[in-house]
């Protein structure tokens, strides 16, 4: 194997340069200008959401695009997005440590970002979801006079639970890895609100041997309990749709599937971010094409999981021979949102077989497609699922169609500015690459290389 | 308000007084809003605040200006007081008997249509009306009612009804319309003015006494009368056959084979809820005392007689005649020989009929649409006459409404040679539904005096020189006969909310008499007009029952006196325009009634704007497709509308629904749809060849509630025929479990059962049961736009599905309320526990524990369940009900919250809580769901399960019993009565033959 073109790091580079190189993009004088020039794109689109949340807070949830059949829509299916792009974060923070996978080192703090943002986006949805948001309490078990309990046999208690562990999670998971960090920036400002700032959130971080073990055993602790959650919470959201007895959600295969499909559209996003970060700072040589190439074999791994899962779910709706179940499938291929199903096929089955070529995975241009068009494809596939299963279920009488109102839109694009604008401040204000595996990624090299010169 | 002014002012007021005095009559002064228009009005205006005056003149300062909108505000809620008599109220000290608080009560009144009464009961709580029910003993309703009486309470409390007296446009006074009516009065009884009166189809015996006497009074006087749904063709054709009017009284339960001529006798007419009852009670073939009928409907628009009906055929209404006259033909009515081979159908069929008819005998009956021409009629009765029926299945008796002195284009005529000096319109819209051809509006604008007296100030108030409000049915006493001539005692439950007048209160003033009590006025008539002693106790007792016993009117067997004209000669192609009811507004007078413009009419499923409806060959070669416009003309007047593509509907015929377009109905029905009438022709017939039909390019969005017509071959609604019925009992139950399993444990029921079942035989399809449980269940209207968007609210709704050939295809209703399954999809995926099983069964909804996940909803397979995406019963809601016409017993729901059919629990608790207090035990049949009661042909038992004897048990015995969606083990407890329909074995077999080819 060609070794150079292997490489995850330029050679020769020192753990301090490294942490003078990183540390900079924070401390440093200006951020470059299409840092600004995104934010605020991002900030105007972050707006629009805010214009859409209110309205809809204040008009009620008719604004959406939604009727009796289809009482489910782009509340739920962005939901079912966000959620799904987070799972990569922790994948890669957890499950790549637990494997010792090295090319992990230079994503995982931004993986790790992204997957925070996108649980906040993904748990804010089913308010906006809600006819009376204001009772949201009510799933809680929360002690009150009634005796009341929220109904453990429903699915969307498990949701609440999955969502509200899976952000506790994550934001635990991220402030821990970020200390060494943070303690380095402390260490470096230079002005006194600076290091108060990265001083008080390092929570007195010293470098020392015992803070390195403890943090260690935490870390490990933590990538533990990580891996059953990367294909827990998924499943669980996707027993939203397969507890019921709704044609076309009902499936067993749900859960496995709904977890291949949300690492897909992770991983696609954090090959976007990745490529973001690489033209932004100039990281081209911390996150390489070796980087990209990797990425690009995750997508393509569970792509497959995803499209092995659509051929499974048309078997089994032929295979139950209940006409309810068959008549889903014609209809998704030929009803009125067969554009939304053929979509879904042409990103997910047919330009996803692009990420079998190395030299697509590794061209910047390439893999950017390969990942816009994973989003795309993932967000249709969540919308076939949603809308056209109850649209058409068992009472002919009742079907009906829904269009997709302004509002629908509006929150949906607006809350990808909020995500790309917390994004930005986020690596504009801490470290975009964990300096601390960096340099040990840097430091096991040298071992290596050590041991084998 | 007069009291402040004399108050402060008082020398001031005193002087005006004097000068009024002196100018006009005694109570001229009172109405503040007459005298605005005089400048002592003004003066007095500006003396009324003096403190103020310098701020009038001066410049006004930011405080002056504030203090002054604040007093003009607080002022101005005073031009809204009105002066009231000096009353003194008192708090009860000993409660009248029986009067509890929260507890109803229920009076027997009338509500008329088209002047023909239908009883009812209504339901008041603390003397407010909420909820109208038929009255069982009253013979034009046994218990039952329509959609559009149910509506009357929304119609009630319509804030758009005319509040005031008008006169040329502005507010009016009492006082100075009587002192005009006094100084034409003068003229009218000297013989220098003629006096004509129009009213609608009026039945009412007190309000035709009025009218006799003011004829007496004034004899130049002419009653005319306008019907905008009849053309008094029944009368005709009887006299042209008998030689004197007779109506006709179809005794349906007496009925074997019943042909219904374009008639649509279950869904139109005075009659219509008994013929449903006697009709739909012959069609149970599980029962062993069945006496089947059969139902032959020849029919121009597909209406719910057809579809209900055993053999439908589709037939341009003008071709109708032609068949009625081939059909004697072949039975050997005398004088129709000639015209056996002028059938414009399958003569094969037509043979068949006749065999079944023939051998029906006088048990059979054939039944004339009141939209068909005379000739129809009189063919109609020679051959119920010459099947031995008259007398048996239809009788005789003289009209029910009395003869007037013509119709409306007679009053148009006199009124274009200016005959008319003053014309007083009861509760009539002439300048609405007028045809455009008698040019009402420009005559109406020559007749010098010109009062209008109606509930609302609608294109004919406007046009006139007076409007006065009329009193709502609800708040009036009067009178009016049934279908059957039975006098029906209309009482009022609340004072007349807006101050209006009943009709004989304003043919009283006519009369000279002033300000007379409309109690005292029906009551007069009747102490003259009943005979005997006794009555008070008589009078007593009518009211209480709602009609007065023995005045239904003789019916006697008519001699024969001429054989029936020959059918009028109609060429056979071309389009046809034919005009229809709406089988919700009616005649356009319910227009303003959000509950009937949002009633999905019976096979269309449309709300609101309606459409033009065109059979789909003529889609087919117009390339129309549904909502497109077309614009129709007829006779050089023309009309744009979008078109609906109807199965069923006979090829070359275009039907327009009348009702709709108006321009001053209210904020609510201005402006849907179009208005029909415009086009209609001068003679008043509802079918007009030499129509054209032009493309346009844009297309209506039409708010229809059902997008799919046909079963995807799926087993919702099961049917077969009576041969096959016989050979297998089962059929409805092909795979029926008798002990399903399922994971959950079962339900334990110490006390009831609830259970409802459906009978798919008997139900027509009328919808009355969406607005009755609409009435019931404070279900708000959500307008065009979210019926459009798929957020109708309705908790019951009535599928139609059409199975067969195109154009003329089968057509079947299937009533879907909640199911209120045994284990119910929707209770487990709650979240919060909102939606939960009862102690007797009930899937019950606990609103304010509802947070709107709608996941419930997802999972119901039987999509039963409503949503409220908006407040829709905020008060500033466009469309919200007033706050009067709720039930009391019902949550309104708010925002966010799901809902559905409750099997209105509310009368459910009432009941139990009623047999507890008494110590007894609930009876079978003693509580009655909305939509159960409201049934006009009895097609729904609801009841308790546990009791084996009970009717709903009875029936969910019965082989025809079935589960829908059965296989997915949720265990409805609404289950239906598979339908059996009993066709004409020799026209099955013509049809089989034909189906290959």
């Amino acid at each position: 194997m060609n070794r150079r073109r292997d490489e995850l790091a330029p050679p020769g580079l020192s753990a301090g340069a490294l942490t003078d190189r990183v540390s900079a993009t924070v401390l440093g004088t200006r951020p470059p200008r299409a840092w600004w020039l995104a934010l605020g794109l991002a900030t105007l689109l972050s707006l629009l959401f805010l214009v859409g949340v209110v309205y809809v807070l204040s008009v009620g949830v008719g604004a959406f695009g939604l009727n009796i059949p289809v009482a489910w829509g782009f509340p739920i299916i962005n939901t079912i997005w966000w959620i799904g792009i987070a799972h990569a974060g922790t994948l890669i923070s957890a499950v790549l440590w637990l494997t010792r996978q090295d090319w992990r080192a230079s994503i995982s703090r931004s993986a790790e970002a992204m997957a925070m943002f996108a649980i906040v986006l993904a748990g804010s949805y089913p308010l906006l979801h809600l006819g009376r948001p204001q009772f949201a309490y009510f799933l809680l078990p929360y002690p009150n006079l009634m005796d009341l309990w929220p109904q453990w046999r429903s699915p969307l208690v498990w949701d609440f639970f999955a969502i509200a562990s899976y952000l506790l999670f994550t934001a635990s998971f991220l402030f821990l890895s970020l200390l060494p960090d943070l303690a380095s920036l402390r260490d470096r400002a230079r002005h006194r609100a600076v290091q108060r700032f990265y001083g008080v959130l390092a929570l007195g971080w010293r470098n020392s041997a015992r803070h390195w073990h403890r943090y260690q055993q935490a870390h490990r602790v933590l990538a533990v309990i990580a891996v059953p959650i990367v294909v827990s919470v998924t499943g669980t959201i996707s027993l939203d749709l397969a507890v019921s007895i709704v044609p076309g959600f009902h499936f067993t295969i749900f859960p496995p599937y709904f977890v291949a499909g949300a690492l897909y559209s992770g991983f696609a996003t954090v090959a976007i971010i990745a490529i973001v970060l690489r033209a932004l700072f100039g990281f081209r040589d911390l996150i390489t094409r070796a980087h990209l190439n990797r990425l690009g074999i995750m997508m393509l791994c569970f792509v497959l999981v995803v499209d092995y899962a659509y051929l499974q779910e048309v078997f089994t709706a032929f295979y139950t021979g209940e006409d309810f179940y068959r008549s889903v499938y014609y209809d998704r291929w030929t009803g009125p949102y067969a554009p939304f199903y053929w979509g879904m096929i042409l990103c997910n089955v047919v330009l996803a077989q692009g990420l079998w070529f190395r030299r697509l995975r590794e061209s910047v241009p390439g893999l950017l497609c390969l990942a816009v068009i994973a989003e795309i494809g993932m967000w249709l596939e969540r919308f076939q699922i949603v809308i056209t299963s109850t649209h058409k279920d068992y009472m002919p009488s009742a079907w009906d169609t829904v269009t997709p109102s302004a509002w629908d839109w509006l929150t949906y694009a607006g809350s990808i500015g909020v995500f790309v604008v917390l994004l930005l401040l986020f690596i504009k204000l801490m470290p975009a690459i964990s300096m601390h595996d960096m340099r040990e990624m840097l430091h096991r090299r040298k071992q290596r290389e050590a041991d084998h010169g | 308000m007069s009291s402040i002014i004399a108050r402060e002012h008082g020398t001031d007021m005193a002087a005006l007084r004097r000068k009024l005095a002196g100018r006009s009559g005694r109570h001229y002064w009172r109405s503040l809003e007459e005298l605005a228009d005089s400048d002592d009005f003004q003066r007095l205006l500006e003396e009324e605040f003096p403190r103020l005056a310098p701020l009038w003149e001066g410049r006004v300062s930011r405080r002056g200006l504030l203090g002054l909108m604040a007093a003009s505000l607080a002022l101005g809620g005073l031009t809204g007081c009105k002066p009231q008599p000096e009353e003194r109220i008192a708090p009860y000290t000993r409660r009248p008997e029986d009067l509890l608080p929260g507890r109803a009560r229920w009076y027997a009144s009338t509500l008329p249509l088209d002047g023909y009464a239908r009883g009812v009961l209504v339901k008041t709580f603390q003397g407010r009306p909420v909820k109208v029910e038929g009255n069982p003993e009253h013979p034009a309703s046994l218990g039952a009612t329509d959609s559009i009486a149910q509506a009357e309470i929304l119609g009630l409390y319509d804030p758009d009804r005319s509040q005031t007296i008008r006169y040329q446009g502005t507010a009016g006074s009492d006082a100075a319309f009587l002192e005009q009516l006094q100084a034409q009065r003068r003229h009218w009884a000297a013989g220098e003015r003629r006096l004509c009166l129009l009213t609608g189809p009026l039945t009412s015996p007190s309000q035709h006494a009025l009218i006799e006497r003011l004829k007496r009074l004034y004899p130049s006087t002419r009653w005319y009368r306008h019907e905008p749904l009849a053309n008094g063709a029944a009368h005709q054709g009887t006299r042209q056959l008998f030689g004197e009017p007779r109506e006709a009284r179809y005794r349906l339960d007496r009925a074997r084979v019943i042909l219904d001529l374009d008639a649509d006798m279950l869904g139109s007419g005075p009659a219509k809820l008994v013929h449903a009852r006697h009709a739909m009670g012959r069609r149970r073939p599980d029962r062993e005392d069945a006496l089947l009928n059969r139902l032959y409907s020849v029919e121009s628009t597909p209406s719910i007689t057809g579809a209900s009906s055993d053999h439908r055929l589709p037939l341009a209404a003008a071709e109708v005649p032609a068949l009625a006259a081939a059909l004697a033909a072949r039975l050997g009515v005398p004088g129709m020989a000639d015209q056996a081979e002028n059938s414009p159908v399958d003569p094969a069929w037509l043979d068949a009929l006749a065999d079944d008819l023939r051998r029906a005998g006088a048990e059979a009956v054939v039944i004339p649409g009141d939209t068909q021409p005379a000739a129809l009629h009189a063919l109609a009765h020679a051959i119920n006459h010459h099947l031995g029926a008259a007398g048996t299945s239809v009788e005789y008796s003289a009209p029910v409404a009395p003869a007037a002195d013509g119709d409306l284009a007679d009053l148009s005529r006199a009124m274009g040679e200016d005959r008319v000096d003053a014309l007083l319109m009861l509760n009539v819209n002439p300048v609405y539904n007028a045809p455009a051809g008698l040019a009402f509006e420009e005559r109406l604008a020559r007749v010098p005096f010109s009062v209008h007296c109606g509930q609302y100030r609608d294109e004919t108030g406007r046009a006139a020189l007076w409007h006065l409000p009329a009193a709502h049915p609800l708040e009036s006493w009067d009178d009016a006969r049934a279908f059957d001539g039975t006098v029906s005692l209309m009482q009022p439950t609340i004072v007349p909310l807006f101050g209006g007048y009943t009709a004989q209160q304003v043919l009283a003033a006519f009369a000279g008499r002033y300000r007379a009590d409309p109690r005292e006025l029906v009551r007069e008539h009747w102490r003259q007009a009943l005979p005997g002693a006794d009555f008070e106790r008589h009078w007593h007792s009518a009211l209480q029952r709602g009609w007065i016993d023995g005045t239904a009117l003789p019916t006697s067997l008519p001699t024969l006196r001429n054989t029936p004209p020959p059918p009028p000669p109609t060429d056979r192609d071309g389009l046809l325009l034919q005009w229809r009811a709406d089988p919700a507004l009616h005649d356009g007078h319910y227009a303003n009634n959000g509950w009937l413009q949002e009633l999905p009419r019976p096979l269309t499923q449309l709300t609101w704007d309606g459409a033009a409806l065109i059979s789909p060959a003529l889609a087919e070669r117009e390339g129309l497709s549904e909502g497109q416009r077309v614009r129709l003309t007829l006779a050089g007047r023309s009309l744009d509308t979008p078109v609906w593509i109807q199965p069923g509907q006979p090829a070359r015929a275009i039907t327009l629904f009348l009702g709709q377009g108006r321009r001053d109905a209210g904020r609510v029905g201005n402006g849907v749809g179009v208005n029909a009438y415009r086009l209609m022709p001068d003679h008043g017939a509802f079918a007009a060849g030499g129509v054209t039909l032009e493309v346009l390019g844009d297309r209506a969005a039409l708010a229809s509630t059902q997008q799919h017509h046909n079963m995807a071959g799926r087993d919702l609604l099961r049917e077969t025929d009576l041969a096959h019925f016989q050979e297998e009992p089962g059929f409805a139950q092909p795979d029926r479990v008798e002990e399903p399993i399922s994971l959950y444990p079962e339900w334990d029921y110490p006390d009831h059962a609830w259970g409802m079942s459906i009978d798919l035989n008997s139900c027509i399809g009328c919808n009355a049961c969406i607005t009755a449980c609409q009435a019931e269940n404070n279900i708000p209207i959500v307008g065009p736009e979210e019926v459009r968007r798929g957020r109708e609210m309705h908790w019951i709704r009535v599928d139609r599905y059409y199975a067969g050939p195109l154009d003329d295809p089968s057509m079947h209703f299937q009533p879907v309320p909640c199911m209120h399954c045994e284990k119910a999809p929707c209770e487990y995926v709650c979240p919060v526990e909102a939606t939960q099983h009862s102690s007797e069964g009930l899937n019950e909804m606990i609103y304010n524990r509802c947070v709107g996940t709608r996941y419930c909803s997802q999972n119901c397979p039987y999509k039963v369940r409503r949503f409220n995406w908006y407040h829709y019963t905020e008060a500033t809601a466009e469309l919200a009900t007033p706050a009067a016409a709720h039930n009391p017993d019902v949550t309104v729901r708010s925002r966010g919250v799901m809902e559905k059919c409750t099997y209105c629990v509310q009368r459910i608790n009432q009941a139990e809580t009623d047999a507890r207090n008494e110590d007894r035990p609930l009876e079978d049949g003693e509580l009655r769901t909305a939509c159960q009661q409201v049934c006009p042909s009895e097609a729904i038992e609801f009841g308790d399960l546990n009791d084996r004897h009970s009717a709903v048990s009875r029936a969910k015995a019965s082989p025809l019993n079935y589960a829908m969606l059965e296989e997915l083990n949720t265990r409805p407890r609404t289950t239906y009565l598979a339908g059996v329909r009993n066709p004409n074995p020799a026209i099955q077999a013509l049809e089989a033959r034909e189906a290959p080819a």
